[in-house]
């Protein structure tokens, strides 16, 4: 349970992948159930981070899974779901503009005004090495925010592998979804030069929900390719250059009146890292690094009266610096300045059969630059006690460039618009051990951040789930919070326990909120929403991990509640009720791998009705999972069997738009090899 | 240290110029229209003056609605453009049993360019097989009291969308014909109607006492549009509000106008397409 924050500052600037060289140790190791299939995790982050990814390691039993579900697991985290393809993560009931959702801190927004390319789309889990989670206010790593960060770190190349060539290659099959999955990596890993290549390849057809309906519109077709070179220039610096390209096409979303005819991801990066400056300076990093995004969305394949297409696209362009520092023995810090450019297009063209088309932009060529300036901050105290602060400055800058734009929002005659803030981030806190095995830490956290584009330029953007139009407000303010978040950890080599209270205060929540003057665009629509300034909501949630080890059998239970509340008493939307996650797994010597889980929520009746929710029943579903792994010389070779909602219980989770039902009953059989 | 300070000062001038680059908006000028950008109708020497009378539209065809023209006028001897002049505008129909004539508003100096006169015609006919179009010119020199008249033929059509709507109401007739918006665009347009009573055939007086209410839709989306302004009278039968367009594509305006509690009911379509400068 000790912890140390030296190193932690050290470990949050990201790895070197000098150090990748573990790879597949685990496959010996009975405390995770199976393979770890290029989780070369040999950098232990923070705290946070440790949880995250225990239990990333812990989930990620297959190499072939989604990041989907990876994410459904992990503690204060949610997915919200549109159809059986990219779930857009939910932090403690806060999504989109209120957490940051970044790539190795690179900067990326979705192209899609429906939200249905999360930044978690891009990343297959053959290339996510390590979730960089921070919950909150204080959770800033490459932004301003009120609900946190959710980094995903992609796989590097590894230097001084004894072997120089590394390839893998794998493949699944689903039974529901009638899904294919494959996937091909190759490694170089030299003493002074390493390269890594991988792709992946999925298609689904419609799949069926328990009971045996078939959901139409959720079939999927997708590929994901990575390249990522690295060079050591000198003892101390080493370069790297790496490239993420995700292709989607014919996407179903059945919550959404439309699908996904191409969605095209290409993210570039360039690193330099350098080391051991100076006895001060540990570490720097230096990144440049930009992404494109197109998003085609259509309703060609759905009986519609209008027809209509709504292109998107963005780009953003961004740099940071960061350094780790210390200050004589007690004390050590981070300090990163960053700064992107982001502009962000979507269109929407209606078609009526003898009327001219209607036209009109969604996202009127919406353009935002940040620059910002953080520090976080560890100072110990004594033995038993470490101070942390972090503060955060931003300033932000929004407009339209579009002319047309400006027209279609100047009908609305709103007040002058936030053309961009100064925005602050501070975080305090202590933790403290008491005893050996029992740990406490208090965080305090104030935060804010600036309005999504949608909330503020967007046009007519329709919401399947409340069936509102909604319209941004270009004069919206920032939202800010202050929190406060408490926790308590308990460990023995056999058993470990941590809870997690907290509580957030909002200030200007930014929510849609009808207004009856306005005619919806979409036909049948409820009404429009314009977003506007709420002067309160709060949210408060306790979670909670359990795991326990003896011998070759493990045990993990994450637990979590959410619940809050808007200016008028009623309950916040979208936010889930406690679930809980129960997982019971048993290794053998002979690498035989079982494991049994429970997944289970309550019943949501906390619901706003003025969004549209209704409540949503309780359910429980239970997996089961057995994996054989085979080593023969260099050759490693696992085939898994998996059968996922075993009961083939018809349910829905509270976030999941439209309450379509998940999957029902699905059998896997994987097959994995690297030599 | 060394390292760190030339590569972050590399790095903070990279920044800044990411983050200040754009600052530089496209600004667009919107220079007045030059008169030689509307279409010559007619070019004629008035007789018994030393003047010629340039005469222009706003669209390529004259339309049964509102006609907006521009006079030029050009005197033997001098550079510039004459300005010291009177035109009044008679247009009539006629229809071989009989003859009638329309709306008239007299071309004024100065509505939109320094040196000419601006006026306008609401012509309540097609030219076709029922009758023939002429408009006549009186002009007079105010240097010389010289005054002369030209008349010439002019081609009615009738547009693709109605731009002129008439009624009865009690014994008399009216006629709606939209002026604004002339060109139709997303956002906040002017909105301008100007009502004509017909007193008699010769007699076409701009009618003032209505109370106009407006309401955007559009028919095929059954939606309308906020914050539009009712147009009042401003005058000569001009009545002056706003509509809102919040899309491109098909648009209804219903007109609800109101006379000694009369009522009565009418609309204009209005259609753009999106065009790429946006």
């Amino acid at each position: 349970m000790k912890r140390n924050h030296f190193g932690i500052f050290i470990m949050l600037l990201g790895h070197i992948g000098m150090a990748q060289t573990a790879f597949l140790d685990s496959i010996t190791d009975p405390g995770y159930i199976a393979w770890e299939y290029e989780l070369d995790e040999v950098i232990i982050g923070t705290d946070d981070d440790d949880t995250y990814n225990a239990s990333l390691r812990f989930y990620k039993s297959n190499a072939l899974c989604s990041n989907d579900e990876i994410m459904e697991k992990l503690v204060g985290v949610w997915a919200m779901k549109r159809g059986n393809y990219a779930f857009e993560p939910v932090m403690r009931g806060l999504s989109s503009g209120q957490i940051n959702v970044t790539i190795d801190e690179m900067r990326i927004l979705g192209a899609c005004t429906d939200r249905m390319d999360p930044v978690t789309s891009y990343v297959e889990p053959n290339n996510l090495d390590k979730l960089h989670i921070r919950q909150g206010a204080s959770g800033f790593i490459s932004g301003s925010t009120v609900g946190g960060s959710f980094d995903m770190q992609i796989n590097k190349p590894v230097f001084g592998n004894p072997k120089q060539w590394i390839t893998s290659a794998g493949s699944r099959y689903s039974i529901a979804d009638r899904g294919f999955s494959g996937l091909f990596n190759t490694g170089y890993s030299g003493n002074r030069s390493a390269l890594r290549l991988a792709g992946s390849y999925r298609k689904a057809a419609n799949y069926r929900a328990g009971g045996g309906e078939i959901v139409e519109h959720s079939s999927y077709n997708k590929t994901n390719l990575s390249a990522s070179g690295s060079l050591l220039s000198g003892k101390k610096g080493l370069l790297n250059v790496s490239w993420i390209g995700d292709f989607a096409w014919d996407v179903g979303y059945p919550a959404l009146p439309m699908d996904v005819g191409s969605a095209k991801a290409n993210i570039i990066g360039l690193t330099y890292d350098a080391w051991n400056i100076s006895p001060s300076f540990d570490q720097l990093t230096v990144k440049v690094y930009y992404n494109r995004v197109e998003h085609v969305m259509d309703d060609a394949n759905r009986k519609v009266l209008v027809h209509m297409d709504m292109p998107g696209n963005t780009s953003t362009l961004g740099a940071f610096v960061k350094s780790a520092y210390r200050i004589g023995e007690r004390a050590a810090g981070q300090i990163k300045i960053d700064a992107y450019r982001s502009l962000a297009h979507a269109e929407m063209t209606m078609y009526i059969a003898e009327s001219p088309p209607m036209y009109m932009l969604t996202w009127p060529d919406v353009k935002r630059n940040v620059i910002g300036i953080q520090n976080h901050f560890a100072y110990k105290l004594d033995d038993k006690t470490d101070l942390m602060a972090g503060v955060r400055i931003e300033s932000n800058r929004v407009g339209m460039k579009s002319d047309l734009g400006e027209r279609q929002v100047s009908v609305f005659q709103f007040g002058d618009p936030n053309a961009g803030e100064v925005l602050l981030n501070a975080s305090l806190g202590t933790e403290r051990s008491i005893g050996k095995r029992l740990m406490a830490g208090l965080k305090a956290g104030y935060g804010q951040r600036m309005p999504t584009e949608s909330e503020q330029y967007g046009f007519f953007l329709f919401n399947a789930y409340d069936g509102y139009d909604y319209v941004g407000r270009p004069d919206l303010e920032s939202e800010r919070s202050v929190q406060l978040e408490g926790n308590m950890d308990f460990g023995t080599e056999v058993f470990k326990f941590s809870l997690t209270g907290f509580y957030y205060y909002f200030d200007r929540y930014i929510m849609g909120v009808i207004d009856p003057e306005l005619s919806p665009m979409t036909i049948g629509a409820n009404g429009v929403k314009v977003y506007q300034n709420l002067d309160y909501a709060s949210l408060a949630g306790i979670e909670s991990r359990i795991s326990a080890h003896w011998r070759n059998l493990t045990a993990r239970n994450t637990t979590k509640f959410t619940s809050g509340r808007t200016v008028d008493k009623t309950p916040l939307p979208l936010i889930p009720p406690l679930k809980s996650n129960l997982e019971v797994s048993y290794q053998t010597k002979n690498h035989w791998a079982f494991n049994a889980g429970v997944e289970a929520a309550t019943r949501q009746d906390r619901i706003n009705e003025s969004f549209g929710e209704t409540p949503t029943p309780a359910y429980s579903i239970a997996n089961l999972m057995v994996d054989k792994s085979w080593v023969l010389n260099e050759v490693k070779l696992k085939v898994s069997l998996r059968v996922l909602n075993l009961f083939d219980t018809y349910y829905h989770e509270h976030l999941d738009w439209g309450g379509i039902p998940r999957i029902g009953r699905n059998t896997e059989m994987s097959v994995f090899v690297s030599f | 240290m060394k390292v760190i300070n030339r590569a972050s000062t590399w790095l903070i001038v990279a920044i800044m110029s990411i983050f200040y680059a754009c600052s530089s908006g496209d600004e667009e000028v919107n220079p007045e229209k030059e008169l030689s950008e509307l279409y010559l109708l007619s070019e004629h020497s008035i007789p018994n003056t030393d003047l010629k009378v340039r005469t222009y539209t706003y669209m390529e065809d004259l339309i049964v609605g509102y006609n907006k023209f521009q006079f030029l006028v050009e005197k033997s001897g001098m550079s510039e453009a004459f300005t010291n002049v009177e035109i009044s505008i008679k247009s009539m129909m006629d229809m071989g049993t009989m003859m009638h004539a329309c709306p008239i508003e007299n071309p004024v100096l100065g509505t939109e360019f320094e040196s000419a006169l601006g006026g306008a015609a609401v012509f309540v006919m097609p030219s076709g097989d029922m009758g023939r179009w002429t408009m006549t010119l009186k002009v007079t020199d105010k240097d010389t009291d010289d005054e002369g008249e030209v008349t010439f033929p002019v081609n009615i059509k009738l547009p693709d969308e109605a731009r002129l709507r008439s009624f009865s109401m009690g014994d008399d007739k009216y006629f709606v014909s939209l002026v604004e918006p002339f060109q139709p665009q997303v956002g906040i347009n002017d909105f301008v109607v100007a009502v004509h009573k017909k007193a008699s055939m010769t007699d076409w007086p701009p009618e003032q006492a209505f109370e106009i209410s407006i309401e955007p839709e559009m028919p095929d989306m059954g939606h309308g549009s906020p914050n539009n302004v009712d147009p009042v009278h401003v005058k000569d039968g001009h009545y002056q509000g706003k509509v809102n367009f919040t899309m491109d594509g098909y648009w209804k305006v219903n007109l609800d106008l109101d006379k000694d509690n009369n009522k009565q009911e009418l609309s204009f379509d209005i259609t753009f397409e999106h065009s790429s400068t946006n």
